[in-house]
C-alpha cells in the first residue's frame, strides 16, 4: 500500500497541471480541513454556489486534504460533512462529464479520479460520511468509500445513484462498493433505477448506519468518530436475509439475480437504454471480485457510455428540466401571485384530479359543480390518488385526512371571493365554458387569476365572455392529472404576464413541468401529436396490423404505441381534438374515418373496456376480429418498418416546424419539453426537435417529399423545414 | 347567575352564517364518518359563506360530548383541518346536550366584551363512534402485563384472565345515564310522563307530528339552506345531502307496536317517541354586529339574551322552562313577545311536560316564583319544522341546530323574535332569544 500511495501523490501532482489554476483555487476555498480533538473534519461548502459538486478540481482538493489527514498522525478518525442547507453532494459536475469522452486518455483520467475514493477507502483511520440533504451520484460514491455513514432524518435527505437517468453508470466505484455494502439485489435496484432512498429506507437496507436529527448531525458524527478512534462504537454487521445469502453465495445464484434484473430492464426500456444494461454487465463481471480490477471495468464501461448519443441526449433532457426550474414563464421581472386558496369549477374526474394536486401541495381548494353527485365523483377521484399513496406508505393516515379535508366541495360559489386562482374544468364545450367563466368572472375578487383547463378550445375566444380577460389564462393538464407531468400554460391574446407567471409558478409548485404556449388550435403538444395518431389510423385503414404499428413506435422509444394511446385518451376525446384541428388546419390534419367508425360502436377505448384493443381488468389485448368487423383487409406487408416509422414520426417533425414558424413557443427546447413530458416522447432521443437535428433537416425534407409523392400531400414539408434544409439550420443551434 | 343580555354588552353579537351537516341516525350513512370530519365540513363551509378570511376569525369553539380518543381538543383539530391559521386558538366545551349552545355563549361573552370580533362556534358529535370501554378487571390485566418483566410472569398474569372481562362498557349508555340519580335519560322522561299524566297515545301523536312536520320541511326544501352536504368517510363514495331518520310515513299503528324501552311494565316512553342517537355537526359564524354591518355581511340575526339554569337531575327534561323564564325575566319580556319557538325534542313526554308547565299558573308559581303562568307554547309556533324525534339529537351539535333552524324560519316567516331552548342531561336548561331587524 505504501508504494502505491507515493505513486498516487506523484500522479496527482502531474494530473493537477491539467487543471485551470482558478478552478483549483476555488476548490481550495470550497473544501477545508479542520480538527476537532483527534478527529479530522473535512468541510465541503462550495464557494459562492448553492450546490456542492464533485468537479475534477474538487476531487483533487479532496485528495490533497486526505493526504494531509493521513500525514498528521494525531488524526485518529475522519468525518466528511457539508455546510449546505439541503445538499450533501449533488454529484459530479455534469458540464465536465459532457467533455469527458472527448479525451483519448479518458479512461485513464477517470481512473485517477476513482483512485481518490480508493485512497479514502484505504485510509488507515475510521472514516465517516455525515450526510444531510441530497446525496447524489458521486456524493453517494464518496460516502460508500467511507467506513461508515450517518445521515439526518430530514425530508431533504435522499441518497441515490441517478447516473442511469443521464445514460451513464456510477463511475467512481459505485458499482463496486454498493453491492458489497447492501447486497446484489438492493444495489441493483438503486443503480438500475436511480431512485431516491429516504433516510428510513437507507437505514433499513444498510446504506447508512445511523439516522439522527439534523441539529445534532455534526455533534453525533464527531462523537461517534471519537468512539471509533478508541476502538469502540462499531455498528454490528448487518445480517443478510436468507434469500439474499442463498442467491449470492450459491453457485449460479448471482446469475439468477442479474438475469431477473435484465428482464426487468428490457421490459421497461425495450433495450433502448444502454446504461442499465452496461451496469448489469459490469456488476456481473466484477461482483465478488477484486476491487481494483472492478474499478477498471467500471471506468471502461463508463467512458463507453459517455460517448453514446443516448447519454448525450439524456444529459440534454436534464438541462431542459434545469431550465424549467429557473424559468419564470415570462420575460422581465413580473411576478405571479402566490396561490394559497384555489377553486376548481367542474368536479368529476378532471376537476377532482386537479383538486387532488392542490390538496397534496397544501393549497386549499373549493371544488364546485352543479350537482352533489358530480362533487362526489371529484372527491372520489382525489381520494383514489391519495389512497394509493396511503397504501404505498407514501403518506400517513393523518396526512391522508389532512389532505382530503383541504378539498371543499360546494354546489354554489360560496367562498370564491377569497380565492387566489380558479381553474375552470367543465366539459369541453365553448358555449358552456364561456357561460361558466362569465359567471365566475363576476363572482371572484378583482385580483383572482382565472384559468381554463382545455385541451383544444381557444383561450382568446373564451376570454371574450369576460369583463377582465387580462387575468385569464389557459392551464392545460394532461390526463391522468396526477401522473402526467406536463402543463401547457396558454397565453391568450389579452392574457397578462402576471396571469402567465402565476400559473407557471403554480404548475411547478404542483410538481408539474410547464411550458408557455401561444393560443392556437390544439396548442402545441396535441397539435404535434395529432398527425401521428391520424397516421396510425391511416395505417390501420391500409391494413397494417395494430400491433405492428404499435411495436414499431415502441421500439423507437415511445412509451406506448399510437393505437394504444388513442385507446388510453379515449376515441371520443381524441376525436374531438382532431376535429378542432381539422377545422383549423384543413386536409393535412383530416382525421381518418376509422377512428369515428370504431368510436360510434361505443368502443371508446380503455374506459369502456374496448376500443382499438380489448381490455380485461385494465390489461390490453389484441382484438383479433377488429379488422374483420371494420371490413379492412389485413396487409401493408410491402411497407417496411422504416417507412412506417417515418410516416409516424416525420409528420410530427413537420408539424413541430410549423409551430416554430408560427412562433407558438420561444424555441425548440419548449417543444421538446412538451413532447417528452406530455407524450413520453423517447427521452433518450433528446426530444422530437433534437431527434430531427440528429437526422438533419435536409434528409427529413427529402424523405417527406418522397412520402408526399407516395402517400399524399399531408407529408409535404412545410416552408420552415425546407428553409432549414436549404440553410442547413437546426432546431437547436 | 344572571342571564347574558345584549343590552349590557359593549358590542352586539350577530350571526352572519351557519350550516349543519345532514343529521343521520347512528349506525347509518355517517357511521364511519368521524366527529372531526363532520366538524370540518361545517366549519369550512360556514367560513366560506361568511366570506371572511381564515385569519379574520379570532377563535374557534366547538361543543362535543363524546370526546374522540384521537381528538381530545376536537375544536383545535377541526380548526387546523379546516384551514384556519395555526395562530388562531381553539377550545372545546362540554355542557352535555347544550354543548353547542355553550359554544355560542362563549362567542357571546367574548364578542360582547370586545375580546374578539369574529368567532366560529358550533358543535359536532358522532354517536356512532362512541367508544366501547374495557371494564376495570381487563384494564388491570393490561396494566399488569405491561409491568411484567419476564415472559413467564406474563403467562402467569394471563392465567388470571376470565372471558367475561371482555364484555365492554358501552360509553354511550354510560353517558346517557345520570350519575347523580342513577337514572337513564329515558327514565327521567318517564317521571315527567307521570308528573304530568302524559299518556302513551299523546306521546305517540307528538312523535308522528314531529315526523310529519320534518318530512314536509324536507320536501319543501326548507332545510336546503342550512344543510351543508358531507362527503362520507371512509371511501368518499358519496356526498350525503339529506337527513337520515325522518319518516314521511310514520304512523300511530307503527308506533303502537313498540315496547316501552325504559320501563317495560308500566312505561310510556318508546324508541319511537324519543329522539334517536344521531351523528351530525353544526357551525355558526358570530361577529361583532357593528363590524359585520360595516363589512356588509348578511346578518341572519342577533343574539338578544341567553341563560343557563340548573334543575333536578331526575327531572332534567324540565330544563327549558327554567332557562326560558330566566332569559325572559332578564329581557323584561313576556312569552307573548316571542314569535317562534324551538324546544328540543329529547322525548315527546318532556316537550309536552314543558308545554303544560309553561301554561300552568301553579307550576310557575311554585317552581319559578312567578305570579302568573309563563304562557302558551302553542303548537303552531313550536317546532314548526319538526324536531329531534324525527331528525335526531347529536348531543354536542343540537343546540346549534336549534339556533340555526330558528333564525332561518324567523326569516321565512318574517317575524322578529324567537326562542331556542333545550333540556340538558344532568339537570340543566339553556335558552337563547334571537332577534331579526
Amino acid at each position: 500500500m505504501e508504494m502505491q500511495k507515493e505513486n498516487f501523490k506523484k500522479d496527482f501532482e502531474n494530473f493537477k497541471k491539467a487543471f485551470n489554476p482558478e478552478a483549483l483555487s476555488v476548490a481550495q476555498k470550497s473544501l477545508t480541513l479542520e480538527k476537532r480533538g483527534n478527529v479530522a473534519l473535512i468541510i465541503f461548502d462550495q464557494f459562492e454556489e448553492k450546490a456542492n459538486k464533485l468537479s475534477g478540481a474538487n476531487m483533487l482538493r479532496i485528495f490533497e486534504l486526505l493526504t494531509q489527514v493521513e500525514d498528521d498522525k494525531t488524526n485518529k478518525a475522519l468525518v466528511i460533512i457539508s455546510r449546505k442547507p439541503t445538499i450533501f453532494i449533488a454529484g459530479a459536475d455534469i458540464g465536465e462529464i459532457r467533455m469527458f469522452g472527448k479525451d483519448n486518455s479518458a479512461t485513464e483520467n477517470l481512473m485517477k479520479l476513482q483512485s481518490v475514493f480508493t485512497y479514502l477507502d484505504f485510509l488507515p483511520i475510521p472514516t465517516i460520511a455525515a450526510i444531510h440533504g441530497a446525496c447524489m451520484g458521486g456524493g453517494t460514491e464518496l460516502s460508500l468509500a467511507c467506513d461508515y455513514r450517518i445521515c439526518t432524518d430530514d425530508p431533504a435527505t435522499k441518497i441515490a445513484l441517478p447516473e442511469v437517468m443521464l445514460g451513464l453508470i456510477p463511475g467512481w466505484g459505485g458499482t463496486q462498493r454498493l453491492p458489497k455494502l447492501i447486497g446484489l439485489e438492493k444495489s441493483l435496484d438503486m443503480i438500475l433505477t436511480g431512485k431516491n432512498i429516504d433516510p428510513r429506507k437507507a437505514k433499513k437496507i444498510g446504506l447508512v448506519d445511523k439516522v439522527v436529527p439534523v441539529e445534532f448531525l455534526e455533534e453525533k458524527a464527531l462523537k461517534w468518530a471519537e468512539e471509533l478512534a478508541a476502538g469502540k462504537g462499531k455498528p454490528p454487521e448487518k445480517k443478510k436475509e436468507l434469500k439474499e445469502k442463498l442467491l449470492e453465495n450459491l453457485p449460479g445464484g448471482k446469475w439468477v439475480v442479474i438475469d431477473q434484473a435484465r428482464k426487468m430492464v428490457m421490459a421497461k426500456t425495450n433495450g433502448n437504454y444502454p446504461a442499465p444494461l452496461a451496469a448489469l454487465d459490469v456488476v456481473k463481471e466484477t461482483f465478488g471480485g477484486d476491487i481494483e480490477k472492478g474499478l477498471k471495468v467500471e471506468a471502461q464501461a463508463f467512458i463507453k457510455l459517455v460517448t453514446t448519443p443516448e447519454s448525450k441526449n439524456l444529459i440534454e433532457v436534464f438541462y431542459l428540466t434545469e431550465r424549467v426550474k429557473k424559468d419564470k414563464g415570462v420575460e422581465g421581472g413580473v411576478k405571479g401571485r402566490d396561490v394559497k386558496r384555489a377553486g376548481v369549477v367542474g368536479a368529476g374526474v378532471m376537476g377532482g384530479g386537479i383538486a387532488q394536486l392542490f390538496a397534496a401541495k397544501d393549497i386549499r381548494v373549493r371544488m364546485k359543480d352543479i350537482q352533489w353527485d358530480a362533487v362526489a365523483k371529484g372527491y372520489k377521484a382525489a381520494e383514489k390518488v391519495f389512497r394509493k399513496k396511503l397504501e404505498r406508505r407514501k403518506m400517513t393516515a393523518f396526512e391522508f385526512e389532512n389532505a382530503m379535508e383541504r378539498i371543499e366541495g360546494t354546489t354554489n360559489f360560496s367562498g370564491f371571493k377569497q380565492l387566489d386562482l380558479v381553474v375552470e374544468a367543465v366539459v369541453e364545450n365553448m358555449d358552456v365554458k364561456k357561460k361558466v367563466l362569465a359567471e365566475v368572472d363576476t363572482l371572484v375578487n378583482a385580483d383572482c387569476v382565472l384559468a381554463t383547463n382545455t385541451s383544444s378550445l381557444s383561450v382568446s375566444e373564451m376570454a371574450k365572455a369576460m369583463k377582465n380577460p387580462k387575468r385569464f389564462v389557459g392551464m392545460h393538464f394532461f390526463n391522468p392529472v396526477d401522473k402526467m407531468p406536463l402543463v401547457e400554460v396558454i397565453r391568450g391574446a389579452e392574457t397578462s404576464d402576471e396571469a402567465v407567471a402565476t400559473v407557471f409558478s403554480l404548475s411547478k409548485k404542483l410538481g408539474k413541468t410547464p411550458i408557455v404556449v401561444k393560443d392556437s388550435p390544439g396548442f402545441v403538444v396535441n397539435r404535434i401529436l395529432c398527425p401521428y395518431l391520424n397516421e396510425a389510423a391511416t395505417l390501420m385503414t391500409e391494413g397494417v396490423p395494430v400491433t405492428r404499428i404499435d411495436e414499431i413506435a415502441e421500439k423507437f422509444g415511445m412509451p406506448m404505441g399510437p393505437c394504444a394511446l388513442l385507446d388510453e385518451v379515449g376515441l371520443d376525446v381524441g376525436g374531438k381534438v382532431s376535429k378542432v384541428l381539422y377545422g383549423a388546419f384543413g386536409d393535412r390534419l383530416k382525421p381518418p374515418a376509422v377512428i369515428s367508425v370504431i368510436g360510434d360502436t361505443g368502443r371508446l377505448g380503455k374506459k369502456t373496456g374496448s376500443g382499438i384493443y380489448q381490455y380485461e381488468k385494465g390489461k390490453r389485448k389484441e382484438d383479433t376480429t377488429l379488422y374483420e368487423t371494420l371490413k379492412i383487409k389485413k396487409g401493408g406487408t410491402e411497407l417496411s418498418d422504416e417507412i412506417i416509422l417515418k410516416r409516424l414520426i416525420y409528420l410530427m417533425i413537420n408539424e413541430a416546424a410549423r409551430c416554430m414558424d408560427e412562433g407558438l413557443v420561444r424555441d425548440a427546447a419548449d417543444i421538446d419539453i412538451g413532447m417528452i413530458f406530455g407524450t413520453g416522447f423517447a427521452p433518450f432521443r433528446g426530444g422530437l426537435c433534437r431527434y430531427a437535428d440528429s437526422i438533419g433537416a435536409e434528409s427529413v425534407v427529402a424523405d417527406l417529399e418522397l412520402l408526399a409523392k407516395k402517400f399524399g400531400d399531408r407529408f409535404a414539408p412545410c416552408q420552415y423545414l425546407q428553409q432549414m434544409a436549404v440553410s442547413k439550420k437546426k432546431f437547436f443551434n | 347567575m344572571k342571564a347574558w343580555l345584549a343590552k349590557d354588552q359593549k358590542n352586539k353579537v350577530a350571526v352572519v352564517a351557519g350550516v349543519r351537516t345532514p343529521f343521520a341516525k347512528s349506525g347509518t350513512k355517517l357511521q364511519h364518518t368521524s366527529a372531526v370530519h363532520l366538524g370540518v365540513s361545517v366549519a369550512r363551509e360556514t367560513l366560506a359563506q361568511s366570506e371572511l378570511k381564515p385569519g379574520e376569525v379570532d377563535e374557534i369553539v366547538f361543543g362535543n360530548a363524546g370526546t374522540p380518543a384521537d381528538a381530545a381538543n376536537i375544536s383545535r383539530v377541526i380548526a387546523l383541518r379546516s384551514g384556519f391559521p395555526q395562530s388562531t386558538p381553539a377550545y372545546t366545551v362540554h355542557r352535555n346536550c347544550a354543548s353547542a349552545m355553550e359554544a355560542i355563549s362563549q362567542g357571546c361573552l367574548k364578542i360582547g366584551m370586545g375580546l374578539t370580533d369574529a368567532m366560529l362556534v358550533g358543535g359536532t358529535e358522532s354517536m356512532s363512534n362512541m367508544p366501547l370501554i374495557y371494564g376495570e378487571e381487563m384494564k388491570e390485566l393490561f396494566a399488569s402485563l405491561n409491568f411484567a418483566k419476564t415472559p413467564m410472569e406474563k403467562v402467569e398474569k394471563l392465567t388470571h384472565f376470565r372471558p367475561q372481562w371482555l364484555k365492554p362498557v358501552i360509553a354511550i349508555m354510560e353517558g346517557l345515564t345520570d350519575p347523580i340519580s342513577g337514572l337513564n335519560m329515558g327514565q327521567t322522561a318517564e317521571i315527567l310522563a307521570r308528573d304530568f299524566k302524559i299518556s302513551r297515545i299523546e306521546q305517540d301523536q307528538f312523535a308522528v307530528r314531529s315526523h310529519e312536520r320534518t318530512s314536509k320541511a324536507m320536501k319543501e326544501g326548507r332545510f336546503t339552506q342550512e344543510i351543508s352536504p358531507v362527503s362520507v368517510e371512509p371511501g368518499y363514495e358519496e356526498v350525503l345531502t339529506t337527513d337520515v331518520g325522518p319518516r314521511d310515513n310514520q304512523s300511530m299503528e307503527a308506533l303502537a307496536k313498540l315496547r316501552p324501552f325504559f320501563d317495560r311494565e308500566n312505561g310510556t316512553v318508546t324508541a319511537g317517541n324519543a329522539c334517536p342517537i344521531t351523528d351530525g355537526a353544526v357551525a355558526l359564524m358570530l361577529m361583532n354586529y357593528d363590524k359585520a354591518k360595516a363589512e356588509g355581511k348578511t346578518i341572519l340575526g342577533t343574539i338578544a339574551a341567553h341563560a343557563f339554569t340548573g334543575c333536578e337531575p331526575k327531572r332534567m327534561g324540565m330544563g327549558p322552562i327554567y332557562s326560558s323564564h330566566k332569559v325572559l325575566e332578564g329581557l323584561g319580556m313576556q312569552l307573548s313577545d316571542i314569535d317562534l319557538f324551538e324546544l328540543n325534542e329529547a322525548f315527546a313526554a318532556q316537550v309536552i311536560a314543558n308545554q303544560r308547565a309553561f301554561a300552568s299558573k301553579k307550576y310557575c308559581q311554585e317552581k319559578l316564583g312567578r305570579s302568573e303562568a309563563l304562557g302558551e307554547l302553542s303548537d303552531d309556533k313550536l317546532n314548526v319544522n319538526g324536531g329531534a324525534i324525527a331528525l335526531g339529537h347529536p348531543v354536542g351539535a343540537t343546540g346549534g341546530r336549534l339556533v340555526l333552524t330558528l333564525l332561518l324560519e324567523m326569516k321565512r316567516r318574517n317575524v322578529q323574535r324567537g326562542l331556542a331552548t333545550l333540556c340538558i342531561g344532568g339537570g340543566q336548561g339553556g335558552a337563547f332569544v334571537l332577534e331579526r331587524e
